[in-house]
């Protein structure tokens, strides 16, 4: 069977579901008259990768919000909890049904080129950028400016004289150094649009853009290149996914090794043994298949409940 | 111990269920539970103003 990816075949209702979240996610325009319902959207982090730079963006991101919180020397009481009860009950599943920037891998790996599997070696690095960038980083690390050369660097907060480490301009660097949805949703319309902002452009918007060209790039090759490697949200909502309410099973009886499941899985899983794998965004493509190998269904424990 | 906790340790104890299948629900039961649980703590320490202002101003 030729193995050619089908993106949204019986699927449609995500694709549905993507599009809409498009336009509930950035809909700025609709509420453009209305700033205070704008204000109070502005208060809510969704589990998706939504820079609140953009200027379109109604919803706070988590990864931010939680950079912030520690940058400010706080914890994100409201972040952390919500991300936790999603992935309690959901696991991954909003990668795959309400992400912009994995529909934007999607499309873009929809154009006809040969094809490649990322590494699953690879697959390890998001969790060192959530520990490292996420959660380490803000913390300990500041960026000092220096007068005589005009430059940033980071230095470490203790390495500080003391009477400076309270004021040491530490940073959400995640969200400086790595984050190419915002890059591609507020980094490039916001130098187009300001005239101001042209001339604060230096290495580290060139930086940002080389990394936002690799994703996009790769993105036509490979599948969910962004997702499987990078995304620190998606490294922490994937550990729920062997226990969250929502979950998948394969039953080895009704399979016919068809491999439909395999072709349109759009992390480049094996469905029939990753289904419970931190990787799976629950997008349901193999649960589509005619065969009901793999199903899904909604539990506390591991064992499927029986119809009668 | 109650009569009736020594009860249920011992049928615990003698389930032929994997461990997995033990401590999966605990698991879920505690990011949920803790999940609700932060949320409430965090609009109750008015996190959201916060949220909203580093949002509004970046």
């Amino acid at each position: 069977m030729k193995q050619k990816f089908n993106f949204y075949a019986h699927n449609w209702s995500r694709l549905f579901v993507l599009i809409v979240s498009i336009f509930v996610i950035d809909g700025h325009f609709y509420v453009k008259y209305y700033p205070q319902v704008r204000e109070f959207l502005m208060n809510i982090p969704i589990p998706v990768l939504n820079c609140y730079s953009v200027p379109t963006t109604l919803y706070a991101c988590p990864v931010g919000t939680f950079q912030h919180f520690l940058v400010i020397g706080y914890f994100s009481f409201v972040t952390f909890g919500l991300l936790l009860l999603i992935g309690g009950l959901v696991g991954r599943w909003t990668c795959g049904w309400l992400c912009p920037f994995g529909f934007v891998q999607e499309l873009l790996h929809l154009i006809p080129t040969p094809k490649f599997k990322i590494p699953k070696w690879a697959r390890y690095i998001k969790y060192v950028i959530l520990l490292v960038f996420v959660v380490i980083m803000p913390l300990f690390v500041a960026n000092v400016h220096s007068a005589e050369t005009g430059k940033s660097k980071m230095v470490l907060v203790s390495q500080l004289p003391e009477d400076e480490q309270d004021f040491a301009q530490r940073e959400t660097w995640f969200c400086r150094l790595i984050c190419p949805a915002g890059t591609l949703g507020a980094g490039i319309p916001q130098v187009l649009m300001k005239d101001n902002l042209k001339d604060l452009v230096g290495m580290l918007y060139w930086w940002k853009i080389a990394i936002l060209f690799i994703v996009l790039t790769s993105a036509v090759f490979t599948r969910r290149p962004f997702c499987t490697t990078i995304c620190p949200l998606g490294a922490f909502l994937g550990l729920f996914n062997r226990f969250s309410i929502l979950k998948l099973t394969f039953i080895e009886e009704h399979c016919y090794n068809c491999n439909l499941c395999v072709r349109d899985c759009p992390m480049g899983l094996d469905p029939r043994k990753d289904y419970r794998s931190p990787e799976c965004i629950r997008c349901m493509n193999c649960v589509q298949k005619k065969c009901f190998a793999i199903r899904k269904y909604a539990s506390i424990t591991d064992e499927m409940p029986q119809k009668n | 111990m109650h009569a009736s906790v020594r009860r249920i340790i011992r049928k615990g104890l003698r389930m032929k269920k994997p461990a997995s299948a033990i401590i999966k629900p605990i698991l879920l039961g505690i990011s949920l539970i803790i999940g609700f649980m932060f949320i409430f703590v965090g609009i109750g320490m008015e996190e959201f103003y916060e949220i909203a202002g580093n949002a509004l101003t970046l």
